[in-house]
């Protein structure tokens, strides 16, 4: 059991390395000078040299590599490039809007996606589960920022309801932050509740299928008993594996979203500096804290296992 | 092969009727006639070969140039009308026209981004699965198991980072960034398959490697990565499309759903939805069918579904 621990923290782990090597080598190999963009169109050879020396250019990869690793690790993530201020500071003030859709994008999904999900599975073939299916597949093909737009004509302009962008944070103004929260959290939802739907479904077809949930029924078990504890117990396992998969399609589409209502949070600055900066050490830090995030939900979804199937609290790992 | 009976006539090449006999042909009939019971997949296929047809003949439908501007007062932002079917935009250019054309860039950025997916991806997991070992628990797999860590659209967007947004970029990074999809996919199979009796005995006939994986596993490998290219396709529109629409994609004045989307949404508060209404109903109507036709060819081709409906 603790075995199994030690090897999930530590295959995140190589995994969260290997991507900041990835990203830092991607951002410092690929063509394009840094010090053009701070320099400007005046800039001479001379005054680019200086540029490049006060950011550390010349010195070797491994070096400004293992720098960066061994500064971030505490804290410090250094200097934007562009207007040389600290990329801690704006980390923290860009991450409270992102970690709030994020959070209440999730559990819109959870909410609505299990349950329906389960009962989209209970009578496979029927019209419900036909139509359950259909809008799944709809609702699955339509983009963020469509969404976004939609909400924004109906709900903004057509019925005068909500703000149709901009950011109150939760500590200036509880009522409003959620007022502006609710389109983005909405057009956000809609993809990732679809996907999370149909694996809930879909695990769910193949468990009421064993021969356990027939010999559940048959002991004359009530059937919310049946399907709730013998059947969505054992179907949780793969809805809980695609987690990981969905906080990385939130931050997506929070990515995409922050730009529709103009939230001032990380997906917006990592636009900003990736579209018109191409600011390569905002970029890389922003990066490594979308893998962080989504590397950590993973490892809990691994973690989790034990407690969902006790093949693996034995010690057989067999998946 | 031989047997080490009596020797077999090789069955004709061009011949119908052999045709019928062939295991992989019956199989295929097998399928479609399941896929053809599934009506949201038919009716998607044939929105499919629409969009195909749209984007193969795009100059002779458009009705104006996409590029073409006409920046009066009178000639920009107009509702629809029967000059103009789906309205003008900002610059006064005929928004359909635009759309039409935008189905073009969509086509080409599905296609090769998943040429270069398949190309990279199938390979790797063949290769992952057959030699196993180090190879594969080392390195091939711990990539691709950074790679799909990481959400695809934030990976993306740091590529364009480094290298600038422009459509050539777009496809590659896309396809890039989908291989590990189709490596996994694969290996999982050349995995499942590997002690098949038919691998032994080509084995020990003495087939090489590369000989065994070609000819013995690739053809295993092909249906399910055929469903998947589908279900991709609609991811791979999807994130193009945001892509654009975030600025980090086609730039313009190149016609991507993405952007035009962009560009309307920009005026739209002032200036109304017109502009944006074509390309979104594109995005949608083609993210759509590919997924409906993924969907179809996959219940179609997993016999354990096959009996669920």
């Amino acid at each position: 059991m603790s075995r199994y621990i030690a090897t999930r923290i530590l295959s995140s782990l190589v995994i969260l390395w290997i991507v900041s090597l990835v990203s830092f080598l991607l951002m410092n190999l690929l063509p394009g000078d840094p010090s053009f963009g701070i320099g400007g169109i005046e800039s001479t050879p001379e005054s680019l040299a200086a540029i490049r020396e006060r950011l550390h250019l010349n010195d070797p990869l491994m070096e400004r590599y293992f720098r960066w690793l061994f500064n971030a690790l505490q804290g410090d993530l250094g200097l934007s490039l562009i207007n040389q201020v600290s990329i801690t500071d704006q980390f923290a003030r860009r991450l409270p809007a992102t970690i709030e859709l994020g959070v209440l994008s999730l559990l819109v999904v959870v909410m609505v996606a299990i349950p329906v999900g389960v009962l989209a599975a209970l009578r496979p073939g029927s019209k419900r589960e036909v139509t359950a299916s259909t809008t799944m597949i709809v609702g699955n093909s339509v983009p963020e920022f469509l969404t976004g737009i939609a909400l924004i004509l109906l709900l903004g302009l057509e019925l005068d309801l909500l703000p149709v962008g901009g950011y109150v944070s939760i500590g200036e103004d509880p009522i409003e932050n959620l007022k502006r929260m609710a389109m983005p959290v909405l057009a956000i939802s809609l993809t990732a509740t679809t996907l999370l739907m149909r694996q809930t479904r879909s695990a769910m077809i193949n468990v009421l299928n064993d021969d356990y949930i027939r010999t559940a029924r048959a002991k004359g078990l009530r059937e919310r008993t049946v399907i709730i504890r013998h059947g969505l117990r054992n179907a949780m396992i793969p809805v809980v594996t695609i987690f990981g998969f969905q906080v990385g399609l939130i931050f997506s589409g929070a990515v995409i979203t922050e730009n529709v209502f103009a939230i001032p949070g990380m997906g917006r600055w990592f636009v900003e500096s990736v579209v018109i900066n191409q600011d390569f050490a905002i970029i890389q830090n922003v990066v490594m804290f979308f893998a962080v995030a989504v590397v950590f939900v993973n490892l809990l979804v691994d973690l989790s296992y034990p407690l969902l199937d006790p093949r693996i609290r034995a010690g057989r790992e067999t998946a | 092969m031989s047997d080490g009976t009596a020797p077999q006539a090789a069955p004709p090449l061009l011949s119908l009727s052999g045709l019928a006999e062939r295991p992989w042909y019956r199989a295929l009939r097998a399928i479609l006639r399941v896929y053809v019971r599934n009506r949201p997949a038919v009716v998607g296929a044939v929105i499919l070969i629409g969009f195909g047809i749209v984007a193969a003949l795009a100059p002779l439908l458009a009705p104006a140039d996409p590029l073409q501007t006409e920046q009066t007062r009178e000639a920009v932002f107009n509702s629809p009308s029967w000059d103009h079917l789906a309205g003008t935009d900002r610059l006064g250019r005929d928004v359909l026209s635009r759309a039409i054309f935008g189905t073009r860039i969509a086509w080409q950025i599905v296609i090769v981004a998943i040429g270069i997916a398949v190309g990279l991806g199938v390979p790797l997991g063949l290769l992952a699965g057959y030699v196993g070992g180090k190879l594969d628990e080392l390195v091939i797999m711990r990539v691709v198991d950074a790679v799909m860590a990481m959400p695809g659209l934030i990976l993306i967007l740091a590529v364009v980072g480094a290298t600038g947004p422009s459509l050539t970029n777009t496809m590659i990074i896309i396809g890039v960034v989908w291989a590990p999809g189709y490596a996994r996919l694969t290996r999982g199979i050349v995995l499942s398959i590997k002690q098949e009796v038919y691998i032994d005995a080509a084995r020990a006939i003495g087939a090489p490697p590369a000989r065994i994986m070609r000819r013995h596993m690739l053809p295993n490998v092909i249906a399910p990565v055929m469903v998947l290219a589908s279900l991709s396709a609609a991811g791979i529109i999807l994130t193009e499309a945001g892509l654009s629409f975030i600025g980090a994609g086609v730039q313009p004045p190149t016609p991507a759903w993405g952007g035009m989307v962009a560009e309307g949404y920009r005026t739209m508060l002032t200036r109304g939805a017109w502009p944006l209404v074509a390309p979104a109903l594109g995005i949608i109507l083609l993210v759509m069918s590919f997924n409906f036709v993924g969907d179809g060819m996959r219940d179609a081709m997993d016999p354990r579904l096959r009996n669920v409906r």
